[in-house]
């Protein structure tokens, strides 16, 4: 299986991290939702906004082949003063971190791309790709305070073997420095990846294994009404709350 | 600001009702930011494992026969721990009778649309039992006691309203007790059994605290040291009557 250029329905099922993880588990009705990308109640926006200003910041301090400097994580407008906090703490360790690697951000679809061989589109976060003066990429996948612990072998991440596979357009056909990076708790795991190798012999039969399993909760969008349906876009005309 | 605070539904849970009535910048950090803790808390660990307990014991057996007791708490590498012995053994004393039918860790979701604000009321019961007539709903406490009445705790009332319909549809009478299991405190506070008029007030309670939550704008602080000093954002809160440093690892630079 390859990711092309190969055009997908727009309307093509999207595929999640969430739904990669919480797949056996997520509420049948939920995942239809998501999966099928129906309308739903606006959520809460603002939970994402800390996590989103490190990354636009980080993303600049990289406009050209640089080293991120503070300079990049200066004082910004719109976030509460605790926010800020957090934003400053995680900036600072985001040039103690990769202080050392003069990279140019590379641009690339921010938020979708298809797999046609699946016929879904994958929805979320692909990090911060960089590559720097010759060439070497890396793709960065910075959280800012981390509900589980950064440790480990990085492609143990489903956000990161999602990622991979989101920028295997432009990652393809060499190695990779794949970092999850915790800019809160100041953690980092890296891995130099084989690209093709590590999409062929591990993420794509994964991610196939995991969108079978999504397919056939699917097919069964029976509600569970739990703790989960607080987070839940689909309340509207679900027979749990009826 | 901006930024949606609030989704069009908003989620209430016992304890972010708690966090909002305690202190609505803390809210503001945990329930609408989300932003990670620059503080420790109180540590749950005991508690949930108390619960784990609990509900291990009784998916197996009695909580009252001695050797089933013995032999949960050595599967867990428990053995020869007194305290959690006591834990168990105060909890026998108030625990129905074992014909009584039980579930552990019961999810409950109830959802309010008019009239609006319209919000999601979701929780956690520690047990709900089945016995002559009643939905008995218990909740394992093991810190202190700060109610007469479990009445009077607006966690309870949540709960209730959440566990009503299930009472209703089952043709049981609710009550939700509160079991205190720490050695300390003697009494429990008294059972709430609410009736049709309680839970009619209760969720216009909730509708006005969510009703509150749209109108807030300035989310102050308590700025009360007592309550502050258990905050887990107290080393970034603005309005923190007990400032300091926040836990989090220093670059070594900074060090």
């Amino acid at each position: 299986m390859t990711q092309t250029d190969a055009p997908v329905d727009a309307e093509s099922p999207r595929v999640t991290p969430a739904l990669l993880r919480w797949a056996e588990s997520m509420c049948g009705r939920r995942l239809a939702g998501v999966h099928h990308d129906r309308r739903g109640n606006r959520p809460s926006d603002a939970r994402f906004r800390v996590a989103n200003r490190v990354f636009d910041s980080a993303r600049l301090a990289h406009t050209d082949i640089a080293v991120p400097t503070l300079g990049a994580f200066r004082a910004v407008t719109g976030l509460e003063p605790e926010e800020q906090r957090v934003y400053e703490a995680a900036g600072r360790w985001y040039v103690t971190l990769f202080g050392d690697r003069a990279v140019r951000a590379v641009d690339l679809d921010d938020w979708e791309s298809p797999v046609a061989e699946l016929g879904v589109r994958l929805v979320g976060p692909a990090g911060l790709p960089v590559e720097d003066a010759d060439g070497r990429r890396e793709l960065r996948l910075l959280r800012v305070g981390a509900r589980r612990p950064v440790a480990g072998d990085p492609l143990e991440s489903i956000e990161a073997r999602f990622a991979l596979e989101r920028v295997a357009g432009w990652a393809g056909g060499a190695s990779l420095r794949l970092c999850v990076a915790d800019l809160v708790q100041g953690a980092l795991i890296e891995r130099e990846v084989d690209v093709n190798r590590v999409l062929d012999a591990e993420v794509r039969p994964w991610l196939a294994e995991r969108v079978a399993v999504i397919r056939a909760r699917v097919a069964d969008p029976t509600p569970q009404p739990g703790l989960e349906c607080a987070h839940c876009r689909y309340v509207a005309g679900c027979a749990a709350h009826a | 600001m901006p930024d949606r605070l609030l989704g069009d539904i908003v989620p209430l849970s016992a304890s972010s009702l708690d966090t909002w009535l305690r202190c609505r910048r803390e809210f503001l950090a945990s329930q609408l930011l989300g932003l990670p803790e620059s503080d420790a808390g109180g540590s749950p660990d005991q508690g949930l494992l108390v619960h784990d307990l609990l509900r291990h014991i009784h998916q197996q057996g009695s909580c009252r026969d001695a050797e089933h007791v013995e032999g949960t708490l050595a599967a867990h590498g428990l053995n020869g721990s007194s305290a959690l012995q006591g834990f168990v053994e105060r909890h026998a004393r108030r625990c129905p009778p074992d014909d009584a039918a039980g579930e552990h860790e019961v999810e409950r979701a109830r959802f309010h649309r008019r009239p609006a604000p319209m919000f999601m009321a979701t929780g956690r019961i520690d047990a709900v039992w089945r016995h002559r007539g009643l939905l008995d709903a218990r909740d394992y406490k093991t810190g202190q006691s700060f109610t007469e009445r479990v009445a009077d705790d607006p966690r309870a009332r949540l709960q209730v309203w959440l566990l009503a319909p299930l009472a209703r549809h089952e043709g049981l009478r609710l009550r939700l007790r509160y079991e205190f299991l720490s050695a300390e405190v003697l009494d429990d506070p008294e059972p709430f059994e609410p009736d049709d008029d309680d839970l009619a007030a209760i969720e216009e309670e909730l509708r006005g605290v969510v009703e509150a939550m749209w109108g807030e704008q300035e989310f102050a602080g308590v700025a009360d040291a007592a309550l502050c000093g258990h905050c887990r954002y107290r080393s970034i809160c603005p309005d923190s009557a007990s400032p300091g440093v926040p836990a989090w690892p220093v670059p070594p630079e900074d060090g």
